[in-house]
């Protein structure tokens, strides 16, 4: 089953996955073929909770290649307290965490991807444009650059849970779980987020 | 929580299109294969004994075999190099130093000549110090053989 980028994989969940943990064993035994098929499972969340995070797609890709080579170096170590996708998604952000503090005294660079074809189908996302908007020629891709602005300036902790909870979709409790915090904090980061967001953004959010 | 996402519900709805930021077609694809391949480029750089030692780590019975075989080993080596009618004793590495491993072949009930001695081992024996020093009171007793090459009290 694919998932979608976005969307909280099925991994996440607390129910075991009978397949995963084969492939798992296989894996901390060397199999490359068994690590190449949880690669595939999880890249995409991975990748884009990197992207989101980064703004940056070569970053992202370079990110999501060193956790999953760190993480089979140590797949060892997993002693599975947690889901696969848990672990690899924790190391993955962890990791961007580092990076993103290591960049901070330099000039980000910003390389988004494109939108895909269904932004611009979308009813939601047309809608929102044409009552939000404060020109009606505002196009999309003006917007993702806004909304993106935006996010870098919040600070990393702050992106991080606006990620995870309003893009990827994941609970306040997978959050807390990930982070190692507990849920109020997640809501609370969440909450001073949004407020951010919404000062930073307010020509294009108006509360309802 | 509800109230707290009703307050932001415009935000939300413009942060739902950042889902739609997609990597290139086939991004996914070309990850996974670069994965794997520094992955196995990394495994053909790892020598054997560390592939072992991984296993082991996983499979902590895999290293009780391997100490169990080895203690086995050593119990068999030992029993070995006892006398099998179980009346001698076993060469200590004091017998050998001291040269006396003779006496320890006659005590093991082996014929003269077949033991160590038998098969040229005193030839090759390197005698110590403290053995020269008392060669020459002990030789007529029949105990030490010196090798050859070696003789007492003559440069």
């Amino acid at each position: 089953m694919a998932s979608t980028p976005d969307q909280p994989a099925s991994s996440t969940s607390s129910t075991p996955d009978f397949d995963e943990l084969a492939l798992l064993r296989r894996a901390q035994e060397g199999d490359l073929d068994a690590y190449d098929a949880l690669v595939r499972r999880h890249q995409a969340r991975v990748y884009a909770a990197v992207y989101h995070m980064t703004a940056n797609h070569e970053d992202a890709n370079d990110l999501t290649q060193e956790a999953f080579i760190k993480a089979f170096r140590v797949l060892n170590t997993f002693k599975g307290d947690s889901t696969f996708g848990t672990w690899i998604y924790r190391i993955a952000v962890n990791r961007t965490l580092n990076f993103l503090k290591a960049r901070r005294n330099r000039q980000a660079d910003v390389s988004l991807n494109d939108l895909d074809f269904n932004a611009e189908t979308d009813p939601d996302l047309v809608a929102f444009v044409s009552e939000h908007t404060p020109h009606q020629e505002a196009t999309l891709s003006e917007l993702q650059q806004r909304l993106n602005a935006a996010m870098q300036k919040l600070s990393e902790r702050h992106r991080l849970v606006v990620t995870m909870h309003d893009i990827q979709g994941m609970t306040h409790e997978e959050i807390a779980k990930v982070l190692g915090c507990n849920v109020g904090t997640v809501r609370s980061r969440l909450f001073y987020a949004r407020q951010q967001l919404q000062a930073l953004l307010s020509d294009y959010v108006k509360s309802v | 929580m509800n109230s707290q996402d009703n307050e932001f519900q415009a935000l939300r709805r413009l942060l739902a299109l950042k889902r739609h930021e997609q990597p290139p077609p086939g991004y996914f694809d070309r990850l996974a294969a670069s994965i794997r391949s520094q992955l196995a480029a990394e495994q053909a750089r790892e020598p054997w004994w560390s592939r072992l030692f991984t296993r082991w780590e996983i499979r902590p019975a895999w290293a009780g075999a391997f100490a169990a075989m080895v203690a086995g080993l050593y119990v068999v080596s030992v029993g070995l190099s006892t006398n099998p009618e179980g009346s001698g004793t076993a060469h200590t590495p004091t017998d050998w130093a001291l040269g006396t491993f003779a006496t320890g072949e006659s005590r093991a009930g082996l014929a003269p000549g077949l033991g160590l001695g038998g098969i040229g081992m005193e030839k090759t024996l390197m005698p110590t110090v403290e053995s020269f020093q008392s060669a020459s009171n002990r030789e007529h007793t029949g105990e030490w053989v010196l090798p050859a090459g070696f003789s007492v009290g003559q440069p």
